[in-house]
């Protein structure tokens, strides 16, 4: 839940609670005061008309007995009892042809030792309208106002939180390999303002600490071929000596191979440093197809050597536009890897459209652990010659030019895809 | 033939010097920038291996001072520094070839003979070894006045061999050699076999000694009495 909407939430459900509790609140009480009001209207009336009947008996002539006025109705009861009530009614009313609300008042009064019911109605079609329309704009202002504040709310934590929105979109797209220092948007408030700082503090020494870490690979890699390039001579050298038993040809053998090991090591460092660096900047329309079929042809030699079968299913035409050597790298180093790690007697496809290609091969080995797959130095198999780079790299690469790196495991063959968009 | 060295670091230029120097070749060597523009200024060449970063100066400004006195010395940059920039720097500025450390001696044996081989203009491009004669132009090997079909790879495996000749070559050198960089993502060295073994039943079928030994360990072995 967004931060907005969590205090904005409670607001709303506040609002919500008193609109609820509070229209019908206001509605009964209306109807109450407007009751109240009728029954003292109607308890008036009774006791006026009550008088004037006890003092003027000509008021009580046959004829008028049924109707007195409009809501006031005598009728003679056979024998007297106390009798005094007052309740709501509908009642058909022949004027609007409808049946409308009514206030009635029953009462039995005793006239010239008489008894006579007296009932005395008022109708209360208008205050209901009246009732309806209080309720009605009330309701309507309460939305109003809670509706406003909602709003107003809104705007201003919009506002209030506007630098953090901008710090976190920035922090998103932080990278520590950036050599630009991050560029947060000011705040007056003292809270992001600080909070900027601490941030900026944190990248930049981030960044500090990446940069010297990437130097010093760097800078070891390059101090390291010289040493490399004499022992490597030397090696060469001492196979030339003789005579040389048996048992010292091994040895040099052995040192040869570690020499040699050390230096593909060594140079395939310094790649990832000047993948990092950026130093691959020139680009060019690269054919997928045609550069497939070249390192095919490089790779010959070695995949008859395990009798691998390569199929090859490729549109014609695709080109990337990238770094030619770079894309070379990515490709040799998942064709290699396809051949390396396959079984003997197995087979190897390359599946490609215009978005993507898929590199695949047979293998004895279970399914690769992907969360560590295209790490530094993450060995997944038993071959001590493999150096654990060829993965990073090629991950690197396509990382560079935004290609992404799927693998999956299916039918018992390793499978990895790379999407080009 | 006359060959200069111009690298700082001594341990590597002897090396080299004493692996060149059993190839017939007369090895000078220069361990800076200064010594090595008064040799080149004095002194012609048959090929200059040359270190780009020296402690006085740059090896490409050596290269360019060639250039500017019309010199024809052959150049192989040898660099530490992988950097496409120098090796197109290096080419454009004239430099024969270019050879990242660390290098396999025999590597740049192979290379300097390639260099001197094409900067001869007496147009005796073929290397003859007793009956074989390897024709660096039309890349094809005779023996015994027989035409030897020879693959594009046991073509490269036999003139780096014969370059190397009584020396013995480590199968690491040899797959580089026939991989160029793309040897470096494979371990496995196999597949050098299979091409010795064909290479050597083609020479043997043509009639020649069998001149290609298997050094135990290490590698392989051009031996041969000329």
């Amino acid at each position: 839940m967004k931060l907005l909407d969590k205090s904005l939430r409670l607001y709303l459900l506040y609002s919500v609670i008193v609109l609820i509790i509070a229209i019908p609140m206001l509605y009964f009480a209306v109807q109450r005061a407007v009751k109240e009001d009728a029954d003292e209207s109607l308890a008036f009336r009774k006791n006026e008309l009550e008088a004037r009947l006890k003092t003027d008996e000509s008021f009580l002539s046959e004829s008028d007995l049924r109707v007195l006025a409009t809501g006031i109705a005598i009728a003679p009861l056979p024998s007297f009892f106390p009798h005094d009530s007052i309740y709501d009614s509908r009642q058909y009313d022949s004027a609007s042809q409808e049946i409308l609300p009514y206030r009635v008042m029953e009462s039995n009064v005793v006239i010239n030792a008489k008894p006579y019911r007296l009932t005395l109605k008022d109708s209360l079609v208008d205050t209901e309208d009246l009732i309806g329309s209080i309720v009605k704009t009330a309701a309507l202002i309460l939305l109003c106002i809670v509706a406003g504040l909602y709003l107003i709310n809104r705007y201003i934590s919009k506002q209030t939180w506007k630098p953090f929105y901008g710090t976190l979109e920035k922090l998103n797209s932080f990278r520590v390999d950036d050599s630009e220092p991050i560029q947060l948007p000011p705040s007056n408030v003292s809270e992001f303002a600080d909070l900027n700082k601490a941030i900026e503090n944190l990248t930049s020494t981030n960044q500090r600490v990446y940069q010297s870490q990437k130097e010093f690979t760097e800078n070891a890699s390059h101090e390291m071929q010289t040493p490399l390039a004499v022992l490597q001579g030397k090696i060469d050298l001492l196979m030339q000596t003789s005579p040389l038993t048996e048992e010292q040809s091994e040895l040099i053998g052995g040192l040869a191979n570690a020499g040699r090991r050390m230096s593909r090591l060594n140079k395939s460092l310094l790649l990832l440093t000047k993948i990092e660096n950026n130093q691959f900047a020139e680009t060019e329309n690269i054919p997928v197809k045609e550069t497939i079929d070249k390192l095919m042809e490089q790779y010959r030699c070695q995949a008859e050597q395990k009798n691998i079968a390569i199929q090859t299913s490729l549109v014609n035409g695709v080109a990337l536009h990238a770094n030619k050597s770079l894309v070379e790298i990515m490709f040799a180093n998942f064709l290699s890897n396809a051949i390396k790690h396959n079984c003997p007697n197995g087979t190897a496809h390359i599946n490609g459209n215009m978005d993507k290609i898929s590199f695949s091969n047979t293998s004895h080995s279970a399914q690769l652990n992907t969360d560590r797959m295209f790490q530094r130095f993450q060995k997944q198999t038993n071959d001590t010659g493999s150096i654990g780079l060829g993965l990073q790299i090629a991950k690197k690469i396509a990382d560079h030019y935004h290609y992404r790196v799927d693998y999956f495991f299916q039918d018992s063959r390793h499978v990895f895809t790379i999407a080009f968009k | 033939m006359k060959i200069l060295i111009v690298e700082d670091e001594k341990e590597l230029s002897r090396s080299i010097a004493v692996y060149l120097k059993n190839e017939s070749y007369t090895c000078e060597v220069a361990h800076d920038f200064t010594t090595a523009i008064e040799k080149t200024d004095v002194f012609d060449y048959d090929c200059i291996l040359l270190d780009i970063s020296l402690p006085d100066g740059n090896g490409l400004a050596v290269l360019r001072s060639l250039k500017e006195n019309k010199k024809t010395d052959g150049v192989i940059i040898i660099s530490a520094k992988h950097s496409v920039d120098d090796r197109i720097a290096g080419l454009n500025l004239g430099a024969d070839d270019y050879l990242a450390k660390p290098f396999h001696l025999s590597e740049l044996s192979a290379r300097i003979s390639a260099v001197i081989r094409r900067r001869r203009f007496d147009g005796n491009k073929t290397i003859v070894l007793n009956e074989l004669a390897i024709d660096t132009v039309a890349r094809t090997v005779v023996a015994h006045n027989v035409c030897l079909d020879l693959t594009r790879k046991e073509y490269d495996l036999l003139l780096y061999l014969a370059t190397n000749k009584n020396r013995v070559i480590s199968k690491n050198a040899i797959a580089e050699h026939l991989s160029g960089e793309e040897a470096e993502v494979f371990d496995n060295f196999d597949f050098i076999y299979a091409h010795i073994k064909n290479l050597k039943k083609k020479l043997s079928s043509a009639g020649c000694d069998d001149y290609i030994k298997s050094v135990y360990g290490m590698g392989y072995k051009f031996e041969i009495q000329v």
